[in-house]
């Protein structure tokens, strides 16, 4: 099931927002790991909002709480690009997001494996 | 009588019946006289046929004959029965016809034509509908069918006529015959549009008038049979209902003050009988709680419900008639000022001419005052005061009232002076007016005054010429004048002395035995003889004789005086000395019997007797040899001619006369004959002055004494009129001693005991707690002098059954012509029930503010039906809006509301304002500060309704709640924060270990390696744990991550650079990078062997940045040295991975690391606004250690 899970995300171009650099980095390996193109990653809002209008894609993951503000506007560049995206954070609770972006995913850090890939796979493969 | 005429007539009372009888009694006739004729005429058997053949031929045509003429006259009548008729139906304003059987016309006037353009041709045959219009037929139709089965039926609908649409009522009726069967139908179209736009109209102005009367700010009420039949709103309220139907019903005469149901009852009569409406009129009437209210009545006829009414409007008058009585009371009161004033009272308008004097301005002047009306008051100044006429007319057109004395003159040309209080009035643009005076004569003080000034520049010529010096000082020894003499002496003009006192001339230790010789002649009232030594302008000691006195100046100031010969040169020379002195003595007697004069002048009220036996002593006194001469006065008695002095030999007298004929006499005598060896033989023109002004002051006085008596008259009147009020009156005299009271004043304190009220003290009838205030009201009265109008004040007494009544008092306090005090008139009205609900009041209000004002709250209190609120102290110490600033509108408060809470707050305030039975309000909203920033506040009232339900007041208050919300906001934000970094820390440490783990050879190594890099993490956490999450020193960081490494004695690590604050973010990744270069130091480099060194520097400095301009950037050099020689890794490990990965991404730096032989060299360079915290960016942060 896992391989089977992987194998399916393979070729996926993800845009990763994320300003930990450690955090990035093996959120990055991870992807990697399943196949999946990472774009990015990038720590601040500028050059992600750059990444997610120039690049292809084929969906996000994005950490809320960026250097030079939240990644709202980011995932709006996502949405009406129509593609799918999830948040991740430390926040518990939704207080930053602007309310047509909290239907969103959201997962919690720190981030299993197992969780994330199910997620896109439901999210960013429609399954 | 016409009958006769017309043809109908006997054709009318043709029945068939008497046609029948007619027709029976001709032929009878006809037959008769045919059979008889020819027996009569005798004829022959041939000529009785031929004649029985025309006799046949003759019935019948006499019968042609009546019958043609009858049934001509028949069509004639039928004729014009139906032109009538017919004429009729056209001029009815309706529209008939008559409907067959069928339902189809057979009949109809001329509205057919008028109302549809048919004539009769065309409409004939045809059916209703047909020329009423499509939208009729259904109903119409049904409708004939109705009156055809028998009923009669009636409807309104609307056609279309040629005139326009109408709206009309149909009616229909069976048409039956003479045996009841229906052989048609009768329909009846009458228009309505008249009358209905006339209904409609009627019921507009029926409906106007009513608002009209019903919202008219005067009182209508209908009066009919004597009882109210109609009241609007504002008569409710002005009879004290509180609604118009509590007065239907009532009797309209039991609303009328007793004192006024005559009148009215005249008036209602004069409305009912002759139709007359009555004048408005001024009348009493009686509120239905039985309070009198004056109100202004108009009344006129009417009609109510078909019978004749009385309308009645009235209007509340009670402000008006209550402002006139007030006004009328102080008119009276002024009145009887001027009435009783001993001063004249002039009156002018703005052009000067004179519009009111009172008797005793007349008397001065020697007019009526009549004569004196529309007199220009400029033409009765005496021509002396020409040149400053203009200045004082001036004056007073400019608005200044002052005292002025004046002469004027009389109507028989003498002059009198008099002293005048001038007073304009000006409007309100500050125009002049007129003027009113009040005017004291004073030409007895004036030519007193005269004389004395006259005999004063004697006394001044003397000085001036006496070889010794004079002066005169004040109490505070300023000089008020110094004689010739003594100017020369010290060549001084007067300018440079008078005003100065001796410390200013002399030396301090002349000036102090000047100062303590003056004193001592003030302190002991009595003359002394001294010697001063003082020194001349040269310089020169000089000896004065001097006599020093007290004396008073004419306005009654203490001086001294002093006089003064130099006997420097003559203190041998005695006689000439005693010689001198002997006339100095003189002076000082001549100066102080002229200042004993002004003296008595200033108070003339002296007993008449003590007061002739002074006059008589200073007179002696003033003479040049008392000792022999004797004074006598006599007073009324003996005739001693016509004024003027009588010098005989040894006697020299002076009399009066006042104008009563009252007249004394002054004499000086030598009664052992005068001693020429004494120089007594000869009275001196001075003293034969004195004796004149001596005279004349007791003529003055003789004037007052008549007129105390005149006024005492006047009083005995005025105590008539004070019987009669129903005020509480009374007199009494300084110590309170009662010496007049009235009636009601009697009844207050004594009830109906009879007991004597005068010469108790009234002090005694007012409670304890007012008995202060009451006395220092007399104090008052008696500092502020004669000038003092009505004193108003209020007490508290206990009336004769001991009951506690609060008093209202009007105080006149009178005073004699010297300013004395001589008794108060005041009038009291009983004012408990107003001054108990006052306090009440103020009670309640008081307990409410003291409440207030004790909590931190703001309180505050509105009033719903005026719209009027209170604020507590709190609006100024909590939210800073003063007082001056606060307003008592509701809207204040409301624009003080954020703008995004204005609406629902004052949505939720208006739900409950109309909520029936809520009483509870609250709500946060924000409140503007005075200085425009908000504060969070929780707002909660209470809702106080009246006995009908209706909110009348809202009392409440606001807590600031800003403090409360923010901190819980904070409290919020932190624990999210620290939320937040639990799970990035957890997630980061996650990273750590799996990065750690990828490369780690071993599971020790893996250990080793992980440790480290967890525990320095851990450093850094407890660092900004420590600083509360805002910032870490950098300083610190790096002495906590190098610690162990310092700590080796084998090696030297130094620090060095200026602190800078790092923000939380940058504070990891400095951390990790400075560990990572450590761990590798003490693994491979320098801190790897003993005497290795490492030094970490950084700075700031500018570096250019490509579109950015020169840019701050944060510098760390790290530099190994001294240690195991050096060669680049074969590898990059994980380590150096990190630095320049976190380093790059996180800090938008750059890691450059070089290998040189004497050992690492590491430049760790990033932009400082990354490195530092967000809110100082921009400023460096630069505090030395």
């Amino acid at each position: 099931m896992e391989a089977a899970g992987s194998r399916a995300l393979k070729g996926l171009r993800i845009l990763v927002v994320e300003d930990n650099f450690m955090i990035a980095s093996s959120l990055k390996r991870m992807l990697e790991s399943w196949g999946c193109d990472v774009v990015g990653p990038a720590p601040s809002v500028e050059e992600a909002e750059q990444l997610a209008d120039q690049c292809d894609l084929s969906g996000g993951i994005l950490d809320i709480n960026i250097r030079g503000g939240t990644s709202a506007p980011i995932a709006e560049r996502l949405h009406n690009r129509g593609l799918p995206y999830i948040f991740i954070t430390g926040y518990s609770s939704p207080h930053l997001l602007p309310d047509e972006l909290l239907k969103a995913q959201r997962l919690h850090k720190p981030i299993t494996d197992a969780v994330l890939r199910s997620v896109l796979v439901e999210k960013f493969l429609g399954r | 009588m016409d009958r006769d005429r017309d043809p109908r007539s006997w054709m009318m009372r043709l029945t068939p019946l008497r046609a029948a009888a007619v027709f029976v009694l001709i032929g009878f006739a006809w037959i008769f006289f045919s059979d008889l004729t020819p027996q009569l005429l005798g004829l022959q058997i041939e000529q009785e046929r031929l004649f029985q053949t025309l006799k046949g031929w003759g019935f019948v045509l006499v019968m042609g004959v009546i019958f043609y003429l009858l049934t001509k006259r028949l069509a004639h009548i039928t004729r014009a029965r139906e032109t009538e008729l017919q004429g009729l139906l056209d001029n009815l304003p309706a529209l008939i016809s008559r409907l067959d059987s069928e339902g189809r016309i057979r009949l109809g006037n001329s509205r057919f034509q008028d109302w549809f353009g048919h004539r009769s041709s065309s409409f004939i045959g045809k059916s209703p509908e047909e020329i009423l219009g499509a939208d009729s037929d259904e109903k119409l139709k049904a409708h004939i069918k109705a009156a055809l089965a028998g009923e009669r039926v009636s409807y309104e609908f609307e056609i279309e006529t040629m005139r326009g649409r109408r709206t009309v009522n149909l009616e229909c009726a069976p048409d039956r015959d003479e045996h009841g069967a229906i052989r048609g139908s009768f329909m009846l179209i009458t228009d309505l549009s008249g009358q209905r736009a006339a209904e409609t109209a009627l019921r507009e102005t029926e409906q106007r008038y009513q608002r009209l009367v019903e919202g008219a700010p005067v009182g209508i009420l209908i009066n009919q049979d004597n009882r109210f039949v109609y009241a609007n709103m504002a008569a409710a309220e002005i009879l004290g209902a509180s609604t118009p139907d509590d007065l239907i019903g009532r009797p309209a005469l039991s609303h009328i003050d007793p004192e006024f149901v005559p009148i009215v009852k005249e008036r209602i009569q004069a409305v009912l009988e002759r139709g007359e409406s009555v004048p408005r009129l001024e009348e009493r009437f009686l509120r239905l709680d039985g309070s009198p209210v004056e109100v202004e009545v108009a009344a006129s006829g009417c009609i109510h419900e078909g019978r004749s009414a009385i309308q009645v409007i009235i209007r509340d008058v009670s402000d008006r008639v209550a402002a006139e009585r007030a006004r009328r009371q102080s008119e009276e009161q002024y009145r009887r000022i001027i009435e009783t004033t001993h001063e004249g009272v002039w009156v002018v308008d703005e052009s000067w001419r004179t519009t009111f004097v009172n008797n005793r301005m007349a008397e001065m002047l020697g007019y009526e005052p009549e004569e004196l009306h529309g007199r220009d008051a400029r033409e009765l100044v005496a021509p002396e005061h020409d040149d400053e006429l203009t200045e004082l007319i001036r004056r007073r057109e400019r608005g200044v009232a002052e005292d002025v004395d004046i002469r004027l003159v009389r109507r028989d040309g003498g002059i009198i002076w008099v002293h005048m209080i001038a007073s304009p009035f000006m409007d309100e643009n500050s125009e002049f007016q007129g003027a009113l005076a009040m005017v004291s004569d004073i030409t007895e003080r004036k030519n007193a005054e005269d004389r004395l000034r006259e005999s004063e520049g004697r006394f001044v010529a003397f000085m001036n010429n006496s070889p010794a010096g004079a002066w005169l000082k004040d109490e505070g020894g300023r000089y008020v004048y110094l004689n010739k003499t003594i100017l020369n002496e010290y060549r001084l003009t007067p300018e440079e002395v008078i005003g100065r006192t001796d410390a200013d001339l002399f030396p301090p230790e002349v000036a102090a035995e000047l100062k303590s010789n003056d004193d001592l002649a003030l302190s002991s009232d009595r003359t002394i003889e001294t010697q001063e030594t003082i020194p001349n302008p040269d310089g020169q000691d000089h000896i004065w004789q001097i006599l020093k006195f007290p004396v008073r100046d004419i306005d009654g100031r203490r001086l001294v005086g002093g006089f003064a010969l130099d006997i420097t040169d003559q203190m041998h020379a005695s006689r000439e000395k005693q010689r001198l002195l002997a006339e100095l003595h003189e002076r000082v007697k001549e100066m102080q019997a002229l200042n004993r004069v002004l003296d008595l002048l200033q108070d003339p009220s002296v007993v008449t007797s003590q007061a002739l036996s002074s006059v008589a002593a200073v007179m002696k006194g003033a003479l040049r040899s008392p000792d022999r001469v004797e004074v006598r006065v006599v007073f009324a008695g003996e005739e001693h001619g016509t004024g003027g002095f009588t010098v005989s030999g040894h006697m020299l007298a002076a009399e009066f006369t006042t104008i009563h004929g009252e007249s004394g006499r002054i004499e000086v005598v030598y009664p052992d004959g005068p001693d020429p060896d004494a120089g007594d033989d000869e009275f001196l023109p001075e003293e034969r002055n004195l004796l004149n002004a001596v005279a004349s002051l007791l003529r003055s006085f003789l004037e007052r004494v008549r007129a105390s008596k005149a006024l005492a008259h006047r009083e005995a009147l005025y105590r008539h009129v004070v019987e009669a009020q129903t005020e509480l009156l009374c007199r009494w005299k300084p110590d309170t001693t009662l010496t007049f009271v009235n009636d009601a004043y009697q009844r207050m304190f004594a009830g109906d005991s009879g007991a004597e009220l005068t010469g108790r003290k009234w002090i005694d009838f007012v409670s304890e707690e007012t008995r202060d205030f009451k006395q220092s009201m007399i104090e008052t009265a008696l500092q502020a002098g004669p000038n003092v109008g009505v004193n108003t004040y209020e007490n508290l007494i206990i009336d004769h059954a001991g009951r506690r009544r609060w008093m209202q008092w009007r105080d006149r306090p009178v005073f004699d012509d010297s300013g004395r005090l001589v008794e108060v008139q005041s009038a009291g009205r009983d004012i408990t029930e107003r001054v108990e609900a006052e306090n009440a009041l103020k009670l309640s209000e008081e307990r409410f503010h003291v409440v207030a004002s004790a909590t931190t709250d703001v309180i505050w209190d509105w009033d719903l039906v005026h719209d009027h609120i209170w604020w507590s102290e709190g609006m100024t110490q909590l939210f800073g809006h003063t007082l001056e600033e606060q307003s008592s509108k509701i809207d204040w408060w409301a624009n003080l509301v954020h703008p995004e809470d204005r609406s629902r707050v004052s949505a939720s305030l208006n739900r409950i304002r109309r909520s029936d039975d809520d009483v509870h309000w609250s709500e946060e909203y924000r409140l503007r500060r005075a200085d425009g920033s908000y504060a969070i506040v929780h707002d909660r009232g209470d809702i106080l309704r009246d006995s009908q339900g209706k909110p009348i007041r809202m009392v409440g208050g606001i807590t600031d709640i800003t403090e409360k919300k923010a901190a819980e906001r904070r409290q919020k934000l932190m624990m999210q924060e620290l939320d937040h970094r639990v799970k990035n820390n957890l997630a980061t440490v996650l990273s750590i270990a799996e990065s750690t783990f990828r490369v780690s050879d071993s599971l020790d190594q893996f250990a080793e390696s992980f440790t480290g890099r967890i525990r320095a993490l851990a450093r850094m956490h407890a660092l900004l744990a420590y600083s509360r999450w805002e910032g870490i020193s950098l300083r610190q960081l790096m002495e906590r991550t190098l610690e162990a490494y310092a700590m080796n004695q084998d090696s030297t690590v130094t620090i060095e650079g200026e602190d800078i604050e790092l923000s939380p973010t940058a504070a990891p990744v400095l951390c990790m990078a400075v560990h990572e270069l450590a761990t590798n130091a003490a693994k491979y480099g320098s801190l790897s062997v003993p005497g290795g060194r490492v030094a970490a520097h950084w700075r700031i400095e500018e570096v250019n940045v490509d579109n950015q301009g020169p840019v701050p950037t944060f510098f760390l050099e790290w530099r190994e040295s001294d240690g195991p020689a050096v060669e680049a890794p074969s590898r990059r490990g994980l380590g150096s991975d990190l630095i320049e990965g976190a380093v790059n991404y996180e800090l938008n730096g750059t890691v450059e690391m070089r290998f040189h032989t004497e050992g690492l060299a590491c430049t760790l360079q990033a932009p400082l606004d990354s490195i530092i915290p967000e809110h100082e960016s921009g400023k460096p942060a630069a505090h030395t250690m």
